[in-house]
């Protein structure tokens, strides 16, 4: 099979592929479900392989069929095989107790860097920001964030005192500035709603500017 | 609780043993002792366990947190030390003098040389150097011990209240029987020293049941052993109880005015005086016999060892009955211990004694026959004491006027002050001049209060004492009964207030020693011995008054003298109804008979109690009171009486002391026929019930009012005690009997014969139903219903329509928007119904995005331009340009392809304009994904760049698997050499090798990182983990339409300033930036994206009219479902 015969079938299969995710426009049908199920059996496949040869095979040729042979490396090598065991044993439950440990590893280890991360990234950054946007000259922006930053968190203030009706009913200022802030928020959600929207179209029609029109 | 004997002859010190003395009596005269009762006195008793049976000699001195421990309190120079022969010199180093205190001129020695010196013993009292010289000698730590202080005068109730103001004479008889038993017992001790036992099993084997108990209860003692040396405040035990003749001796008259007395305790003090008054005047018609001519030849020598001891024994052991027994006494006195002659005097003035101290009393009772295990084996001295001393109830005669409940409330001591009405030294009867006279010299002047006479510790040298036959004959006082004293009952403010005109005198007027000004009011307080709370707590007793009490003939006291004849000095028992006290005036003894005043048969006859002491011994207390015969009529029977309170607080009841104590206290046949409750004057009318009730009838109404109900709120407390029921109104009473009917238990209901309930007893049946017929109408409610009881009930009924009816209309309303039935769902393999909007929709925008390819006539908008953006977004591109531009030929780049074939069709374009513009400027990319399917598009990237460049040099790195973690590693690895970067850059995505330098992978640190994100969490992700700890490490947004909001947020940070580029988002800042940088590979492909944007403007022109429009029918939906 030459390249361009191969390049050839991958171009109609690409384009059956695509219609067949149009079809879902007319509703859930047999060919919207076949691209979707080819979609991700060839995703997942393809994160096989990729686990396989880009993460497990360095790995281990890094590490316990390095040579000459490193005790330290040795070790390093077969604690992830180790951890890897143990959550297996979180299949049965009589066992999974074994797993627990290595679940912890897994958990405690990444929320501790995302947090890590989200506090001097995004955290602190942004409250930075927030109180610097008070510049001269844009007193409207700062008084625009500051004010959409505090009616946001103001909504999501859940407190209110329970009425004889059942109902809670929060207190004045926090339902004033709620209500401020829930518009804040369905702004935002519309803004990126319509981003979305964008991008669809954008990938919409770089399909069609590749695909189709050619 | 240890299984030990009370009173057990191995407590005995050795020399007392040899001298052939037990607590049994002495042995060796054979007329004391008897064999030893098995378990009588077992330790059902709690304090049992807290001394260990090998108690040291002189264990460590209790830490007892005495009540009499006052604040500001200083001891004064108090004759602690006396003549007490066996303990050679005095504190202050000299010799002591064998004198008892002067009476006249009392001299306050120094603390220093009196308090100072003395230490505490084992048990509890003072010991001085001179007593450990003394102790050298063959002296016996039975005396030792005895060497106390005066007992702090306290408000213990027994002491300090007025109403026991007889009482503390009853002690003073028992405590000093011991005491007089030892050569110590001579008037200088009476003054001086507080004779405690030096045994201190013996003492405890005398504490009453409970007592230990209590004293943990109050918290005040937590080790009986554990007193602070050099503290006279905790350990003048004996000085609690100033009517313990043996431990607060009573200074005469002068002498005590002198003395400094604490405010607070005017009234123990004027009780005391009162008392010695009342005694001047007893003894005026009481012959006593040898008293106080005898007490000087009866003072042994200082220096008296054990020799002393068997003389003692010689003399008056021979002829003592038992020790502590008045009831030889009486039978060798003669006469009447107090004649009815005597009787209204006492009972006229003197008030009467709170009895709760009794609650503390040893509550075993022995027989008479049997020798008593309390008292030393040393003689007692009864034989110097006067008639009504001897009278005294003893503990069990206490014990049962205690159980009568027939004690008055105890109301606090309001006894006469001593200066106005205390007899001076010449005005005290002959037996105390005497005393008097004898001890002018004695250097120590007694600063105890309570008055006592000399003659009560001064018995040791008793005149002859009736031999043990004649001692055990039933005397004829035997044939009054205690039940007779029921009726004998005097309501307490009568007495009470007898007794308050005569304690009228000021306390400021009163010669009290300052340290007893010292003492609180509260101290005062009428509460019985033994009462929760009470002044006189049980360790008061344990350590002051319990050494007295081992020397107590408890078996004697069976047969204790006639309970008639005590009642001058004891609180009459207290009757249901107030009888005794409105026929006759106790205070004008002329009118009084004692035959009238005890209820009994003109005859006064006493029979004596025909059963053995054996059989006496194995009542049971307990069924003693449930007797059902105990509630009849009384009965002229006599027999020795232990009534019992029916409840007690905190388990101070006598029977649980009892209990505790061991059990067995009075015969069967020793049971008094219970008092009618009613009094001589009702008992013609009905009795209640006994067998309904748990207690007696007559019980249940003695509830114990002398016990005051204490109520405690934080710190502070108050007693409250309940009036007698004598007292109440008729109403109450009534009220009382209908309230005891009605919680009477019910009788047991048999169990069910069937039905689930079967064979349960005590199960509660189904109720009945409920007969139509029984409901009440409206006119049987009418007529229990007033007016305005119906027009509220009317209101409520209305409320309640109300609120029904908003119910049920928001049950209606609920059921009608229900009710448009839901198109039943298409079954799953049936085809969906066709939906015109859903495709009209998908035309529309299938048209506006395609046409603009076909046709320039929907070019509505213009191509995107530079120079049309804002400048803050033309910044952005300058920013990444400049990135861009400044990478150096060869040099390696991050790019960071963040999203899957999903998002392919919009950062393709930016994934291909970076790329190329990176190969244009000789960079190296170095592709990296945290996603499998972004490494997939780096694969097709790759091969599509490979095939416009061959000479591209792009390197897939590949996975990088843990996702922010995945960042961070590589962020790691950029940093540094190390592991990581071998591992990172070990391999590319196909797994093979890469041959890359540490300079060529340290010069990424300079190059900002492409980062092409899809979606927030994307951006998010690269931004904050792609740094160090040190260094955060440029990075360059090229992002989707979606994400571009967020990379803009923190693009806009001011501290990103400089860290973050861009961002360029989407497809109009790609084609912007191709336009700028020139990167169309061909024309075809600038007209290309020409019409892409043109496609993605109409379609976003077309999304947003749609939406548009869907709003605006959404609307008009709503207003017509609103408006339906």
């Amino acid at each position: 099979m030459s390249p361009e015969l191969l390049n050839q079938i991958t171009t109609v299969v690409g384009v059956a592929l695509t219609l067949f995710v149009f079809s879902y426009l007319l509703g859930d049908n047999f060919l919207y479900r076949i691209a979707i199920h080819v979609l991700i059996g060839a995703a997942a496949a393809f994160a096989l392989i990729t686990a396989v040869e880009s993460v497990l095979v360095p790995w281990i040729n890094q590490t316990l069929l390095v040579q000459p042979t490193q005790p330290s490396r040795l070790i390093l090598g077969l604690i992830p095989f180790l951890i890897g065991v143990m959550l297996l044993f979180k299949s049965t439950s009589r066992l999974s107790s074994i797993g627990t440990f290595a679940l912890a590893c897994v958990i405690g280890v990444g929320a501790g860097a995302a947090l890590w991360g989200a506090v001097t990234g995004t955290l602190l950054p942004l409250v930075e920001g927030t109180i610097r946007v008070f510049t001269p000259a844009n007193p409207i922006d700062g008084f625009i964030v500051l004010g959409g930053t505090i009616s946001v968190m103001t909504y999501f203030t859940y407190l209110g005192r329970w009425r004889a009706t059942g109902e809670a009913r929060r207190w004045l200022p926090i339902s004033v500035g709620g209500t401020v802030g829930q518009a804040f928020i369905a702004l935002t959600l519309g803004a990126a709603y319509g981003l979305l929207i964008l991008s669809s179209l954008t990938i919409l029609t770089g399909v069609i500017a590749e695909r189709l029109i050619r | 609780m240890t299984d030990r004997p009370m009173f057990d002859d191995d407590y005995l010190p050795d020399w007392l043993k040899a001298a052939g003395i037990t607590y049994a009596g002495k042995a060796a005269t054979g007329k004391l002792s008897s064999p030893p009762r098995a378990g009588a006195r077992t330790s059902g008793v709690p304090w049992s366990k807290q001394v260990p049976a090998d108690m040291p000699k002189n264990p460590p001195a209790p830490r007892v947190n005495l009540p009499w421990k006052v604040e500001g309190y200083r001891p004064s120079p108090t004759p602690a030390y006396n003549d007490v022969p066996w303990t050679g010199e005095a504190p202050g180093g000299g010799k002591r003098s064998t004198q008892s205190t002067p009476q006249t001129e009392p001299t306050e020695l120094p603390a220093d040389s009196l308090w100072g010196n003395i230490r505490l013993n084992a048990f509890g009292s003072l010991v001085s150097p001179g007593e450990e010289e003394a102790r050298s000698a063959p002296v016996p730590s039975f005396f030792e011990s005895q060497t106390k202080p005066p007992p702090l005068p306290t408000t213990s109730p027994s002491s300090g209240s007025g109403d026991d103001w007889m009482s503390a004479f009853r002690d003073e008889a028992e405590t000093a029987a011991p005491f007089e038993e030892t050569p110590a017992a001579s008037e200088g001790d009476l003054w001086g020293e507080s004779p405690v036992q030096g045994d201190f099993h013996a003492v405890e084997s005398a504490l009453p049941g409970g007592f230990f108990d209590q004293q943990t209860s109050q918290g005040d003692l937590e080790n009986p052993f554990d007193l602070p040396e050099q503290s006279p405040f905790d350990e003048p035990l004996n000085w609690e109880m100033p009517d313990s003749g043996t431990s607060s001796t009573v200074p005469p008259a002068s002498a005590a005015s002198e003395l400094p007395m604490d405010q607070d305790l005017l009234d123990l003090f004027g009780q005391t005086s009162e008392a010695e008054d009342e005694l001047s005047d007893l003894f005026g018609s009481i012959p006593v016999a040898g008293m106080a001519e005898e007490e000087p030849q009866a003072t042994p020598s200082p220096d008296l060892g054990v020799n002393w001891m068997d003389a003692f024994s010689d003399e008056s052991a021979e002829g003592l009955a038992g020790e502590g027994s008045q009831d030889a006494l009486a039978d060798l006195v003669g006469t009447p211990l107090i004649t009815e002659q005597d009787l209204p005097g006492l009972l006229g003035k003197a008030p009467q004694v709170d009895a709760p101290d009794a609650w503390d009393l040893p509550t075993p009772v022995g027989q008479p026959t049997q020798p008593t295990q309390s008292a030393p084996p040393a003689a007692m001295g009864t034989g110097d004491l006067p008639d009504w001393f001897k009278e005294e109830p003893t503990p069990e005669e206490d014990l049962d006027l205690q159980s009568w409940d027939t004690l008055p409330p105890s109301v606090p001591s309001q006894a006469p002050a001593p200066t106005a009405d205390m007899p001076s030294a010449q005005e005290v009867p002959d037996f105390f001049a005497s005393f008097v006279e004898e001890t002018p010299e004695s250097p120590q002047p007694s600063t105890t209060a309570p008055p006592a006479v000399s003659w009560i510790t001064n018995t040791n040298k008793l005149p002859d004492v009736p031999p043990k036959d004649e001692f055990f004959q039933e005397p004829e006082w035997m044939a009054h009964s205690e039940t007779d004293l029921v009726s004998d009952y005097v309501p307490p403010d009568e007495w009470m207030g007898a007794r308050d005109a005569d304690a009228a005198v000021p306390a400021e007027n009163l010669d009290l020693p300052d340290w007893m000004k010292g003492i609180t009011p509260i101290e005062e307080s009428s509460t019985p011995v033994g009462a929760p709370g009470g002044a006189s707590s049980p360790e008061d007793l344990a350590f002051d008054q319990l050494d007295w009490l081992n020397n107590v003939d408890f078996e004697a006291a069976v047969s204790a003298p006639d309970q008639g004849r005590i009642q001058p000095s004891s609180p009459a028992p207290r009757a249901p109804e107030p009888v005794a006290a409105g026929e006759f005036d106790l205070l004008d003894s002329s009118k009084l008979n004692i035959d009238e005043l005890l209820n009994l048969p003109p005859s006064g006859a006493l029979v004596p109690t025909e059963e053995s002491p054996e059989e006496i011994q194995d009542v049971d207390f307990d069924e003693v009171i449930d007797l059902p015969e105990v509630v009849m009529a009384p009965s002229a029977e006599p027999t020795a009486v232990l009534p019992i309170a029916p409840e007690e607080p905190e388990s101070t009841s006598l029977a649980d002391t009892k209990s505790r104590a061991g059990g067995s206290l009075l015969a069967t046949q020793a049971l008094p026929k219970a008092p009618s409750p009613a009094g001589p004057t009702e008992q013609a009318g009905p009795l209640p019930t006994p067998d309904a009730a748990p207690l007696p009838e007559w019980v249940a109404d003695m509830r114990a009012v002398d016990l005051p109900v204490v109520l405690r709120v934080g710190d502070q407390q108050i007693k409250i005690n309940d009036k007698p029921l004598a007292e109440l109104p008729d109403q109450l009473k009534l009220f009382r009997e209908k309230s005891k009917t009605f919680i009477e238990k019910p009788a047991p209901t048999s169990p069910p014969p069937t039905g689930p309930l079967s064979g349960i007893t005590e199960a509660v049946f189904p109720a009945p139903v409920v007969n139509a017929g029984a409901v009440p109408t409206v006119k049987s409610i009418e007529s229990v219903v007033t007016p305005d009881q119906s027009r509220r009930i009317q209101v409520l009924q209305n409320l309640l329509s109300v609120q029904d009816d908003i119910l049920t209309n928001r049950i209606d309303a609920n059921a009608i928007i229900a009710v448009p039935e839901t198109p039943a769902a298409p079954k799953k393999g049936q085809p969906s119904r066709f939906k015109l909007d859903r495709f009209l929709i998908a035309v529309i925008l299938a048209v506006a995005v395609v046409l603009p390819f076909f046709t320039n006539a929907l070019s509505l908008v213009p191509p995107p331009s530079l120079a049309r953006l804002p400048a803050a977004v033309q910044s952005d591109f300058n920013e990444v340009t400049s990135a861009v531009d400044g990478l150096q030929s060869g040099q390696g780049v991050i790019v960071a392809l963040e999203y899957a074939p999903t998002g392919a069709g919009e950062l393709n374009d930016l994934a291909l304009m970076l790329l190329r513009d990176l190969i244009k400027h000789g960079a190296r990319p170095f592709i990296v994904s945290t996603s499998p399917a972004g490494v997939m598009q780096s694969a097709l990237l790759a091969s599509k760049l490979s095939a416009e460049s061959p000479t591209a040099a792009i390197v897939l790195v590949g996975y990088l698997p843990g996702g922010p973690l995945g960042v961070k590693g590589l962020a790691e690895a950029v940093s540094a050499p190390g592991y990581w970067r071998s591992f990172a850059f070990g391999s590319d995505l196909n797994g093979k090798a890469l041959t890359l330098t540490d300079a060529e992978i340290s010069a990424l640190q300079d190059a900002p990182a492409f980062v092409l994100a899809e979606t927030q969490e994307d951006v998010r992700t690269w931004i904050e983990q792609y740094r160090t700890a040190t260094r955060a490490f440029r990075v360059a947004l090229l992002t989707s339409a979606s994400a571009g909001a967020a990379a803009r947020a923190y693009a806009d940070l001011p501290n990103a300033q400089g860290r973050l580029l861009g961002p360029l988002v989407s497809l109009r800042d790609a084609l912007i930036y191709q336009e700028m940088r020139g990167l169309f590979p061909n024309e075809t492909a600038a007209t290309r994206a020409a019409q892409r944007w043109q496609s993605v403007s109409v379609g976003a022109l077309a999304a947003s009219l749609i939406l548009l429009v869907g709003v605006f029918i959404g609307l008009v939906s709503g207003l017509r479902r609103r408006r339906a």
